[in-house]
């Protein structure tokens, strides 16, 4: 399992983390959820070993990574968000190498290989030199070598930027698979679809701190099952603010001079209202979305911002 | 330590995966060398050889004798002598080709039994200094030598060169009679001598004078051994760049067995280069390794202290342009003043003495002398000690570099 306590990373006056607390549980899939520069990647560095944290704790598996590294190396897994292979070697060797840096050798390995290739689809092109594959291809192999001995503990840095479909659906499969078998996986993304249809818990980072965390449930109760309005155009928005307040039940998130966002339950409903009100603040409405409860509404409830921007 | 093992596989599959890389490592200082040879020669140095052209107007037994003296013994392998008419003789001396022209007049036998006085002719050919001198000092000597016989056995010759065809048995006989009679007349100044020459041969010191292949081969295979480990030194940010460097942090693997393990595919390239090196400056340049086993393994830890040495300047370098930038200004000069582009031998005395002290001239140094056996079992366990030191301070330094450099 992993245990996160109290993290913090500082790289000179900058907050990556900033006291972030989580555990994730063996056969568990566990979402850190949130935009680029976040604090997702530096959370992953801290768990791995590749940085060391300011404050706080991690521990893998019972053992603490600053102290007791190498035992807490043992039993991770890490597939890293830029691609990391050896590209004028096969995917065979590829495989051979990193396992071979996790103490694997011999015929369990080769059989290990095997499995590996086959689970990833890249068994015909196996010999082919890593240079030749498509994206989609190369990111099959990473997560390959990051699985390659049986890791309990899997992190995964954002496995799936910049792939096709069909890659996409072959990846998330062997994600779930990890877990299925009992290994327990920190999954980083700033996808919702992925989170929701992935993740069995989730938190959702911003600035460095978790603003939620829970399961997908527990964070849509959040919302309260109120749809979210987005409104371009011209805003007062002192006056909109006013308007809206006399109507009951809508809640203003954001009111920028050319941005508005509301939260209603049925807003479809209610739009004519709405437009009444912002009418008489004298506001001009050009465009108007009308979201359903979702992740991304969560996120920009609780941020005030979309989670692309 | 098998970690080491997978380390250095994965690296010498990368290198066979990129031939061409290789290809220039080796193939530069093969093309300097094949071209070095190519224009002065893979044998050893030549012995001198000049030419004597004779023009032999007299065409009697005593001007046939006098020519042909060159021809023989020892002088037979310094100079040819060819018969020419005088004016071809000229005119070839004049373009240059000959040491020098003998002309020996109509009436020179006459003369030389008459014992009256003759002129021979020499002309030198001033574009040669060695050859000409040796020609006119046998000639000199034989001179001197015809005026003795002369003296000794004037009469004799004179019957012999009046009467040749009716000379009966009984006269040859008198005459030689006489001439035993002449020599043992001289015996009591020449026997015992009345000053001895004593005679100390010296031993000669053979110097084989190594061919220019053989001297520029060492050198070679130090070039060889440059490029090499700038080439594989600069893998550093290879491995940087793919990532693969900071993948490696979240194993159980440490940083000193792969660096340890880049170290060993570097000895191993190194161990074919070196053992193609030595077998091709033996079969093409004569090049004689005394201890052929030592000197490898010297070439293959000259060239590992190299690649740390290298790996330092990588890992010194803001980025990979850079670090291209300042090897490339490392290396090239002490290509150039260690001996490894130009022998010492070939250096002005002054450059050489700096180049001595150079890590890749001090290195070379050894090398040639562990080929040609002056470097004793003493000094040579003295210099592997040396190697294995600055290689480990080395090591320690470039995997703390790596480490805060290129794996956060």
């Amino acid at each position: 399992m992993i245990e996160v306590q109290e993290l913090r990373k500082v790289f000179g006056e900058l907050v990556a983390v900033d006291g972030v607390s989580f555990t994730v549980q063996p056969g568990e899939l566990f979402g850190l959820l949130g935009p680029n520069g976040a604090g997702k990647t530096t959370t992953i560095g801290c768990i791995s070993g590749l940085l060391t944290p300011t404050a706080g704790r991690v521990r893998v598996m019972g053992h603490d990574v600053v102290r007791d590294g190498v035992a807490a190396r043992r039993a991770l897994g890490v597939v890293p968000q830029d691609i990391a292979l050896y590209e004028d070697l096969s995917a065979s060797e590829n495989l051979q190498y990193w396992g071979g840096t996790q103490g694997m050798r011999g015929a369990e390995l080769r059989a290990r290989i095997g499995e590996v290739l086959e689970l990833t689809g890249l068994q015909d092109r196996a010999k082919e030199a890593v240079k030749k594959y498509s994206g989609g291809m190369k990111r099959r192999l990473n997560l390959a070598c990051g699985i390659i001995h049986r890791p309990r503990v899997l992190l995964l840095d954002e496995p799936t930027v910049g792939v096709d479909p069909q890659s996409r659906v072959r990846l998330l499969e062997m994600v779930r698979a990890e877990a299925q078998a009992g290994t327990c996986v920190l999954y980083t993304t700033h996808y919702m679809e992925e989170a929701e249809t992935l993740c069995d818990r989730l938190a959702i980072v911003d600035h460095g701190k978790i603003i939620a965390q829970g399961t997908l449930a527990e964070l849509r109760s959040m919302l309260g099952q109120r749809d979210l309005l987005r409104f371009t155009g011209r805003f007062q928005t002192e006056a909109v603010r006013r308007a809206l307040g006399e109507l009951e039940g809508i809640e203003v998130v954001q009111a920028e001079p050319d941005v508005l966002r509301l939260a209603a339950a049925e807003a479809s409903r209610r739009l004519p209202a709405i437009f009444a009100a912002l009418a008489s603040a004298e506001a001009e409405v050009r465009e108007t979305t009308l979201t359903q409860p979702s992740l991304e509404s969560l996120f920009i409830k609780l941020t005030g911002k979309e989670l692309r921007e | 330590m098998r970690f080491v093992l997978i380390s250095a596989l994965k690296d010498l599959r990368r290198l066979r995966r990129d031939p061409l890389a290789v290809g220039v490592w080796i193939g530069i200082p093969v093309i300097i060398g094949v071209m070095l040879t190519a224009l002065f020669g893979s044998g050893p140095s030549p012995t001198p050889h000049g030419r004597l052209l004779v023009a032999d107007e007299d065409q009697t037994a005593i001007s046939n004798f006098l020519a042909g003296s060159f021809d023989r013994g020892p002088m037979a392998k310094m100079i040819t002598v060819e018969q020419v008419e005088r004016g071809e003789g000229r005119r070839r001396l004049d373009g240059g080709d000959g040491s020098a022209l003998l002309i020996i007049p109509k009436g020179f036998a006459e003369a030389y039994l008459r014992n009256q006085p003759f002129e021979l002719s020499l002309i030198t050919n001033p574009s040669q200094q060695i050859l000409p001198g040796i020609i006119e000092e046998t000639l000199s000597i034989m001179v001197d030598l015809g005026f003795y016989v002369q003296a000794l056995a004037g009469d004799q010759l004179r019957a012999f060169a009046g009467g040749q065809a009716s000379l009966s048995d009984v006269a040859l006989s008198g005459t030689i009679v006489t001439l035993r009679q002449r020599f043992n007349g001289l015996r009591r100044y020449v026997d015992p001598p009345v000053i001895k020459l004593k005679t100390t041969v010296v031993e000669r010191k053979v110097v084989d004078s190594p061919s220019f292949a053989a001297l520029f081969f060492p050198c070679l295979l130090f070039q060889a051994l440059l490029f090499v480990t700038l080439g594989l030194s600069a893998d550093v940010w290879k491995e940087r760049r793919l990532g693969t460097l900071r993948r490696l942090v979240s194993t159980p693997s440490r940083l000193w067995g792969l660096l340890t393990g880049k170290l060993l595919s570097v000895g191993l390239v190194l161990g074919a280069v070196g053992v193609a090196g030595l077998v091709a400056g033996r079969l093409l340049a004569g090049l004689h390794a005394s201890n052929p086993a030592a000197a490898l393994a010297w070439f293959v830890a000259s060239g590992a202290v190299f690649f740390l040495l290298m790996l330092q300047l990588q890992t010194a370098a803001s980025n990979e342009r850079a670090a291209n930038l300042l090897t490339n200004l490392f290396v090239m000069p002490l290509m150039m003043l260690g001996g490894t582009f130009f022998p010492f031998e070939a250096l002005p005395k002054h450059l050489a003495a700096i180049g001595r002290w150079t890590p890749n001239g001090w290195l070379l140094m050894e090398f040639k002398g562990i080929l040609n056996g002056s470097v004793g079992a003493g000094r040579l366990a003295a210099d592997f000690a040396i190697v294995t030191l600055a290689g480990a301070a080395l090591l320690l330094i470039a995997a703390r570099r790596v480490r805060m450099k290129f794996m956060v």
